[in-house]
C-alpha cells in the first residue's frame, strides 16, 4: 500500500471511518501478531498486548508525527508492550535487550491447538523453528508476514538497524536449515 | 552458503507453516476492529508517567509490595491520576487518587466493559471487578476538561 494511502486511512479513521480503520487493521495485524508471538507470549497475553497497541494507536490517531511510518510506530509500541508484559509477569530479570534476544530457547514453544498440527511436515518444521534462537524466530516471523512489511517496521520490531536485516536473515535461515535437517525435515 | 532462491523457498515454506499452525485468532482481529469505538472524545490525553512494574524488578521487592502495581498518569493541565492495581483472582482492584483532589466521575474502560464511580471529596476512588487486559480511565471533573489516560495492559 502506498504511503500516502496509509496517511489517508489514518485521517479517515481519526474521523471515525470504520472501513478505513479495518483496512489499517488488515494491513498491520500480521506485524503485531508476528512480533508478540516471537516473544513467546501466551495466546491470552498476546491478545492483550495487541489490543493495547491498537488502542494506543486509536488514542494517537490525530497526533502521529509521521503517519507514513505508522508501521514502525506500531512495531515499536508493541515491542515495548511485550517487554513491559514480560517484566510485569516477572519472567524477565532486569537486563539489556541483547540478553532478552539471546535468552536460551529451552522454554517450551507456545501452546498449539493439536487439531492444527494436521500435517506431519508442519509439526516437524514447527519443532525445528522452536529450536533456533528467539531472535531468529522473531526476524523470520516478521519476514513471512503477508502483505510483506516495510523494512523500517521490521527493524523497529526487532530494534535493529535496517542494514542488519539482510545479513541476519541469511544467518537465521542457515540456522533454520540446520534445525530442519536435524529434525529430518523433507521439503 | 546457499543461494537466494533457496532462502526464498524456505521462507515460503515457513510462511505456509506459520499460517496453518499459528494463525491470527479471529477474536484478535474482531477486538482490533472494535478498538476504534474508544476514540478520545472531548478529553485531553493523560500520558503514563510512571509504572512501578518497570522499576520494581531493579531493586529488592518485598513480598508485601510485589503484587501491587502503581501507575501515574499526567494530563496537560497538570492533573495527575495515581492508580494502584491489586490482582484478585481473575479480576483487578483499582484504587486511585486524583491530584489535586477533586470531585469527579470516573469511567474505567476495560475488556469486560466500562465501570463508573465517583471520587470522594479528597479525590479518592475505588473500582472493583476490572477485567485483566487493556484498561483506560476517563476522568470527568465537575469543573474543567475531561481527561482520558493512555491504555495500559493490567
Amino acid at each position: 500500500m502506498a504511503p500516502h494511502a496509509i496517511a489517508t486511512l489514518l485521517t479517515a479513521a481519526a474521523a471515525g471511518d470504520q472501513d478505513a480503520w479495518d483496512a489499517i487493521v488488515s494491513r498491520f495485524e500480521g506485524l503485531l501478531w508476528s512480533t508478540v508471538r516471537g516473544f513467546r507470549l501466551s495466546p491470552d497475553a498476546a491478545a492483550d498486548v495487541i489490543q493495547t497497541t491498537w488502542l494506543r494507536l486509536v488514542e494517537n490517531l490525530g497526533d502521529l508525527r509521521e503517519p507514513d511510518r505508522v508501521g514502525a510506530w506500531l512495531a515499536t509500541t508493541v515491542r515495548h508492550e511485550c517487554l513491559r508484559h514480560l517484566k510485569v509477569s516477572r519472567r524477565l530479570v532486569p537486563t539489556d535487550d541483547e540478553a532478552v534476544f539471546e535468552r536460551a530457547t529451552s522454554e517450551a514453544a507456545p501452546a498449539l491447538d493439536q487439531d492444527l498440527l494436521r500435517r506431519d511436515q508442519d509439526t516437524t518444521m514447527w519443532r525445528a523453528f522452536g529450536q533456533i534462537p528467539e531472535r531468529c524466530q522473531q526476524l523470520l516471523r516478521l519476514l513471512t508476514v503477508d502483505p510483506p512489511l516495510a523494512y523500517d517496521a521490521v527493524a523497529a520490531a526487532i530494534e535493529r538497524p535496517i542494514g542488519s536485516i539482510g545479513p541476519t536473515r541469511a544467518r537465521c535461515l542457515d540456522q533454520l536449515r540446520r534445525a530442519l535437517a536435524l529434525e529430518g525435515f523433507v521439503p | 552458503m546457499t543461494d537466494a532462491t533457496d532462502d526464498d523457498g524456505i521462507l515460503d515454506e515457513l510462511a505456509g507453516m506459520l499460517g496453518r499452525v499459528d494463525p491470527i485468532p479471529p477474536q484478535v482481529t474482531l477486538a482490533a476492529r472494535s478498538a476504534l469505538a474508544w476514540r478520545r472524545m472531548d478529553a485531553d490525553l493523560a500520558e503514563l508517567l510512571h509504572d512501578s512494574a518497570l522499576e520494581a524488578a531493579a531493586g529488592a521487592v518485598t513480598r508485601s509490595t510485589a503484587r501491587l502495581r502503581a501507575l501515574t498518569f499526567e494530563a496537560p493541565s497538570g492533573l495527575t491520576l495515581e492508580v494502584e492495581i491489586t490482582p484478585q483472582v481473575d479480576r483487578r482492584l483499582l484504587i486511585g487518587q486524583m491530584v489535586p483532589p477533586a470531585a469527579a466521575r470516573l469511567v474505567v474502560r476495560h475488556s469486560g466493559g466500562a465501570a463508573t464511580v465517583e471520587s470522594d471529596s479528597l479525590g479518592r476512588f475505588r473500582v472493583e471487578g476490572v477485567h485483566p487486559g487493556p484498561v483506560s480511565l476517563r476522568c470527568e471533573p465537575l469543573e474543567g476538561v475531561a481527561i482520558e489516560t493512555g491504555w495500559v495492559t493490567i
